[in-house]
């Protein structure tokens, strides 16, 4: 989830706009020596093409690579030559063996896809020769990045000095190691050749990429027995400093004459200059193509060179690049970053400040003002550990000294204000739709579709759309036995909020339950315990039993995302499941788990919890279980499953929510994504937010500059005609983008335009944003970086997920999102709405353990604060869907928390697993039942795709074959889905899917037509005006199906089927109709009433 | 993310940016797959036996192993802050008394930095003992033996992640991916203090363990890397079914 996503399909794009680097090339007679040396003439034989690119960009790299290559009938030659750092550095080398971690040093990169070859081969090398082989089965024409094999080919490899300037790398590959058991002439090869840069770290591709092992992204090379040798040697050493020399080699060693013809266009803001030249090259004949003069250097230029064989018309050598002035150090050194030793975090909302020097005992630590004044008095500590509380602090810079040891130390920090600090933006108490009040009656409180009763501190009902889905009381027992109430007591009643208090107790123990009601059904349970004796305790847990009929799902998070248990639970009684059953994900074994859900289709109960402290857990013993008992489906959530022994008051905070929440608005299958579809509304998410004007790179909440002109011609008054006068465009381009290149200013005027063609059409332009973003370049950085980052004290860092929306967060983020919609914008979207760990002891309640490693918590309270507050405030901005219910779109694949959703409209889920795969085998149906459909929380479901290779027309049938039995119209394509997918939904909305003269009923809500056959899944769309159903039929299985279906349920007399694809009519026996059904591919059919 | 990253994302190891010396067994056996100074080893003591470890193959050591001795050079720099860290499995460790387990060591009479387990007291088994890390014999650096508790016999039959910091004023010591217990020493900790210009690993004598992914980092590590280092290792011992610590 992320925007890489658009990411990925901005570069798709773009790379289908630029010509691939081409290279056809002779054998060689001369095979050269593998020794990383230059030997005078060793080379001629091959060619040569200049130059890496940034990746994902046609910009030249600022460090600079050259390649060779040539072939006989047993080998390829490969040759590279990349330039040396400065003499005060090395190379990264420090690899000694094949197949080791070539990937960490400074490396080579081969990639080779041979012509109808099954694998794209790939092979990393470094300085010391050491090499890293790949190999990836080609599928459907692409790859996957995720799937590969070891692949060690008898390569010979050298590596050399050059001059000492140069890094001087040769390799030698028998041909047959590529799967090949001769030349395959004038064939197509993919190639792409790559030098991995550190110091720093910068991965640079021959031909445009930002996937290197996708076929689609590789440059081409031709064996050919008639083609010169060419050798473009680039634009000359001094190019960056105006003195330009474009220079190519040609070499005839062919037995007859060859006509050539090349052409070199040079453009940029200065005069075009341009090379055109014809030859008859005699065998064995030289010549030399070149462009040559000086000009200043202050601007970008793009070259296009291409030679081509006259005779037979055809390229022999294709290069395409630009490059620009250079905008920053070329190598850096990594001596110079150097961990601080003293460490601090400053929090301007708290008002608090701290500070720790490392390894240090006996400290004094003073604050001072930019004038050396110091603020307050000096503080001693005898740990190396300060802290300052109730810190007013004016708008300066400030210094924290640690002396210690005759030593003293200094950091500094910003304070800074800011218009958006401490603002009030949906905080008030409007009860926004489709919610409603709360009630309360006796103990039953209830929200829109649920309600609880209260008992014991917990409930011994639940209703979920009108049925209880308790089997019997959820309790807390403390080694078995549960606690009983002894009072209870109700003590704020308002439409939006109720609390109410419970005392519980045991012999030596008393518990309060503190409960508090949101409007949307959503209840924090504050559980503070207080035992009166010293209390020895082996097993507490919250025992939670549900109706067994109505849970046949469960969903829980551990903040491995992607790879979040969704799971269809299985039959039978027992142990169904447990947290330590986790898949595979960045923690390993998980065992607290901060979320769970259990439930169907709609009815169900979340759980959730920030922090595992106070908990007395083993690693060993799973911290949750879900059992079957008869017809019980109960969840049980250990507090303590250690003897432990509790002496001290302590509390514990949690949360629970039904679902259903709240219903799907009515009209949300007419919503298409950036179409203008039959019967639609169409919407657009404006993403990357480079569309509504931000700096794509650090996707602040605001426009480049605070300008919203931008925003303002996307406004619903301006936005049908703005598309017609795009000066205005350049202009803001210009004024906020003149000093950051001509590929980053290009890439802004493409995605502004981008909105305004959107604007013709759509009815909701919903503008990205990222719930979890920062960037160093952010005016509020350098003061709130520590409040907002997820350690536990300044980490200098920034990224796009690993920040936490806490209040000051919360107010920027939400400032920021209404000044958007008030310029004109019509909802919100928010990326990487998902939980995550927060490492910050003064955040939120992560603590030390007591070996002294940080237990971090999940932010969950903050993050459904930040949406629940930009909801309001949508709802208070007009800026809603039909039903009135605010436009906030939540990117949260695989992550589907109920507290989080409860307040959104849309949810955009399965940005997972791109590629060339079959959409069946990429989701299952436990994934699109608990996280996709949007049932249980009222969300309208949109879904991410991105398909790759040479059969796309395939993938899309795959994809329709699941989605649309799963009646999944919203959909984001992130690339590779054809015209068949729009048809295909088109016919739904030409019969008025979406509208109320049809009932929609997916596979997963007994439609009306059935089949016995386990494999095939149907969606039906009846029309209620006229004898009419639409049929989606879709195959999960790879082999071909007969699939008997029964059309009884339709209440049909007779039945006549077309198939609408093709519009043939397909024979019905009465109510049963026979049908066959490729493996993993689709029908649609209209059954009408004859 | 690159997409040289995503396709090694699992095989990255928590800084790697900062490896510098790494002996993993699997494709080199006695010498390091990644090192910037000397991957061989200059001397080896014992027999070097491979078996099945956390990843691929770890060294057999202690009665009937090896201790494999590697250039310092490029490889070891007590003049600039680090870390290293390894995994290790007990073996046999309720056997008769065999005296010492040695992990890691410089062994120099002009100044020793070393880990093991304590030698102490002697009625106990090595998981009984504490976990030390002893800088002994220098001319400039004062004698000091840092501890962490045992981890005690129920943490027999699993892998032991040991991650060890220093810099010129401290050193640290963390077993099993917990935070760094940090003491302060007596003096400087650099080359001079330490001067040996080898080090070894693993043991040819005394108590039996597997060791494995034995590395040297040219910084010292964070918290949280330790933990991620950890985590890997779990994954690792996950995929292959056996127990693990905590």
């Amino acid at each position: 989830m992320r925007i890489s996503a658009f990411i990925l399909l901005l570069s798709s794009l773009l790379l289908v706009a630029s010509e691939p680097a081409l290279l056809r090339l002779p054998p060689s007679n001369i095979p050269p020596r593998i020794d990383g040396k230059e030997t005078p003439g060793e080379w001629d034989g091959a060619s040569g093409s200049f130059g890496t690119l940034r990746i994902g960009s046609g910009f030249l790299s600022q460090r600079n690579t050259h390649f060779k290559i040539a072939y006989d009938q047993d080998y390829l030659y490969f040759r590279c030559q990349s330039e040396l750092p400065p003499s005060s550095m090395n190379l990264v080398a420090r690899v000694h063996e094949d197949q080791g971690k070539v990937f960490l040093d400074d490396a080579v990169e081969l990639l080779l896809l041979p012509p109808g070859g099954k694998y794209v081969y790939q092979l990393l090398m470094n300085f010391n020769a050491r090499s890293l082989g790949i190999k990836y089965p080609i599928s459907y024409g692409s790859v996957s990045h995720e799937i590969h094999q070891e692949w060690q080919p008898a390569v010979e490899i050298a590596c050399g000095r050059l001059a000492d300037a140069w890094w001087l790398l040769e390799l030698r590959m028998p041909i047959k190691d590529l799967g090949l058991t001769a030349v395959p002439w004038d064939q197509q090869w993919g190639l792409q050749m790559i030098r991995d840069w550190q110091q720093p770290a910068e991965q640079s591709p021959w031909n445009r990429s930002s996937m290197f092992c996708d076929p689609a992204q590789m440059g081409v090379l031709i064996m050919d027995q008639n083609a010169p040798v060419l050798n473009f040697r680039g634009p000359g050493q001094d190019y960056l400093a105006g003195k330009i020399d474009l220079l190519c080699d040609l070499f005839n060693p062919t037995g007859h004459p060859l006509a050539l013809k090349g052409s070199m266009i040079l453009e940029s803001d200065a005069a075009p200059r341009q090379a055109e030249s014809e030859w008859l090259l005699a065998p064995a004949g030289k010549e030399l193509f070149q462009l040559r003069f000086e000009d200043t250097p202050h601007t970008s230029r793009h070259l296009k060179l291409k030679i081509i064989d006259r005779d037979r018309n055809i390229t022999l050598l294709q290069r395409q690049f630009s490059w620009e002035p250079p905008t920053e150090a070329v190598w850096v050194n990594p001596e110079q970053n150097r961990m601080q030793e003293l460490d601090f975090a400053f929090y301007p909302y708290q008002k608090f400040l701290k500070a720790k020097l490392q390894n240090a005992t006996e400290t004094v630590f003073t604050l001072k003002n930019s004038a050396g004044t110091p603020w307050g008095s000096s503080l001693t500590s005898n740990d190396g550990q300060a802290e300052w509380r109730e810190l007013e602090l004016p708008s300066d810079t400030y210094t924290i000294e640690a002396t210690a040891e005759g030593r003293t130390h200094q950091r500094q920090f910003q304070v800074s204000n800011f218009p958006w600090e401490h603002n009030q933006i949906g905080l008030d108490d409007s009860i926004i739709p489709p919610f409603r009040p709360l009630q309360l009656e006796q103990r039953k409180i209830s929200a829109l579709l649920t309600a609880y009763k209260v008992r014991n501190g917990f409930w011994d009902a639940i209703d979920a759309d009108g049925e209880n889905i308790l089997a019997a009381p959820i309790e807390l027992k403390i080694d078995g036995n549960p606690l009983q109430e002894t009072s209870f007591a109700v003590h704020r009643l308002t439409p939006h909020n109720i609390q109410c208090t419970s005392v519980l107790g045991l012999p030596g123990l008393e518990v309060e339950s503190h409960q508090d009601y949101d409007y949307d059904g959503m209840c924090k349970v504050s559980l503070r315990f207080r035992p009166k004796n010293p209390l020895d305790l082996q097993k507490v847990w919250i025992e939670i039993p549900l109706r067994n009929e109505f849970v046949s799902l469960m969903h829980s998070v551990g903040n491995v995302m992607k790879k979040n248990p969704a799971l269809v639970l299985p039959e039978g009684e027992g142990l169904l499941w447990h947290s330590l059953m986790a898949s595979e994900g960045r923690l390993g074994k998980i065992n607290y788990r901060p979320y769970i859900w259990l439930g169907g289709i709609y009815r169900g109960l979340s759980w959730f919890a920030q922090s595992d402290r106070y908990l007395s857990l083993s690693a060993e013993i799973p911290a949750m279980e879900i059992r079957r008992e008869k017809d019980h489906l109960i969840l049980r959530i250990f507090l303590v499953n250690i003897p432990t022994r509790w002496e001290k008051p302590f509390e514990l905070v949690m949360g629970f929510q039904a679902t259903p929440v709240k219903p799907q608005p009515e009209s949300w299958r007419r919503l298409s994504a950036r179409r203008q579809a039959p019967n639609s509304i169409p919407f657009a998410t404006l993403a990357g937010p480079a569309i509504w004007g931000s700096d794509f790179h650090y996707t602040a909440p605001y426009p480049a500059g605070h300008d919203y002109s931008m925003i303002q011609q996307l406004a619903k008054d301006k936005r049908r005609n703005a598309w017609q006068n795009q000066q205005d465009i350049n202009e803001f381009v210009q004024k906020h983008f003149s000093g950051a290149g001509e590929e980053k200013q290009n890439f802004v005027r493409r995605h502004l335009e981008r909105g305004r063609s959107w604007g013709k059409f759509c009815d909701y332009l919903i503008p990205y944003l990222n719930s979890r973003t920062l960037h160093k370049d952010w005016d509020s950085y350098p003061v709130y970086q520590d409040e907002w980052w997820c350690s536990d004290y300044r980490a200098n860092s920034y990224d796009e997920y690993n920040n936490t929306p806490v209040r000051s967060y919360q107010d920027m983020m939400v400032f920021y999102a209404r000044q958007l919609v008030q310029q004109g914008l019509d909802g919100i979207y928010y990326d990487n709405v998902r939980d995550w760990p927060v490492s910050d002891t003064s955040t939120g309640p992560a603590w030390k353990q007591s070996d002294g490693s940080i237990q971090p918590y999940f932010d969950i309270f903050d993050m459904r604060a930040l949406i629940k507050r930009t909801a309001v405030m949508l709802w208070q901005e007009n800026k809603t869907l039909l039903d009135g219910r605010p436009f906030l779109i939540a990117h949260m694949t695989n992550t589907n928390l109920v507290p989080f959703m409860s307040f959104t409209s849309m949810t955009l889920d399965l940005e997972a697993f791109y590629g060339s795969t079959d959409f069946q085998e990429r989701f299952s149906d436990g994934w699109l039942l608990n996280s996709t459909i949007g049932t249980q929380t009222g969300n309208i479901p949109q879904i991410l795709v991105q398909n790759s290779g040479t059969h796309i027309e395939w993938l899309t049938r795959t994809f329709l074959a699941v989605t649309m039995p799963y009646d999944l119209p919203v959909v984001m394509v992130a690339g590779g889905i054809t015209n068949t997918f729009h048809k295909s939904w088109d016919m739904l909305r030409n019969f008025g899917y979406g509208t109320a003269d049809v009932e929609s009923f997916p596979c997963w809500n007994s439609p009306p037509v059935k089949t016995a056959n386990k494999d095939v899944r149907i969606a039906v769309h009846r029309h209620r005006k006229r004898q009419e159903s639409i049929l989606c039929i879709g195959s999960k299985t790879k082999t071909d199906l007969t699939v008997e279906l029964s059309l009884a349920g339709l209440n049909y007399q007779t039945n006549q089927i077309t198939d609408l694809e093709n519009g043939k009519e397909l024979p019905c026996n009465g109510t049963n109709l026979q049908l066959s059904l490729p493996g993993y591919d689709f029908r649609i059919l209209l059954v009408r009433e004859k | 993310m690159p997409a040289l990253f995503l396709a090694f994302m699992l095989l990255w190891p928590p800084a790697g940016d900062a490896l510098r010396f790494e002996l993993n067994f699997d494709r080199s056996g006695a010498r390091a797959g990644l090192s910037e100074g000397k991957p061989e080893p200059i001397q080896v003591f014992g027999t070097v036996s491979l078996r099945d470890g956390l990843q691929g193959k770890a060294l057999f050591c202690g009665d009937g192993g090896a201790s494999l001795r590697f250039a310092s050079a490029g490889n070891l720099n007590f003049d600039k802050p680090g870390s290293l860290s390894f995994w290790f499995f007990p073996l046999d460790w309720d056997a008769d008394h065999r005296y010492r387990c040695f992990f890691f060591g410089t062994e120099s009479s002009q100044g020793y930095f070393g880990i093991q387990q304590a030698n102490d007291p002697k009625d106990r088994k090595p998981y009984d003992r504490d976990l030390q890390l002893m800088i002994l014999y220098s001319k400039t650096l004062a004698s000091t033996v840092v501890a962490l508790p045992p981890f005690g016999k129920n943490a027999l039959g699993r892998w032991h992640l040991i991650a060890a910091n220093w810099d010129a004023g401290s050193v640290a010591l963390s077993l099993d991916g917990q935070d760094f217990s940090v003491w302060q020493l007596k003096g400087r900790l650099d080359r001079t203090a330490i001067p040996s210009e080898h080090f070894s690993v693993g043991s040819s004598q005394h108590w039996n363990y597997l060791l494995d992914e034995f590395r040297i980092y040219s910084r010292k590590l964070t918290a949280q890397e330790v933990q991620d280092i950890y985590q890997q290792g779990l994954q690792k011992v996950a995929k292959k079914g056996s127990t693990l610590s905590r």
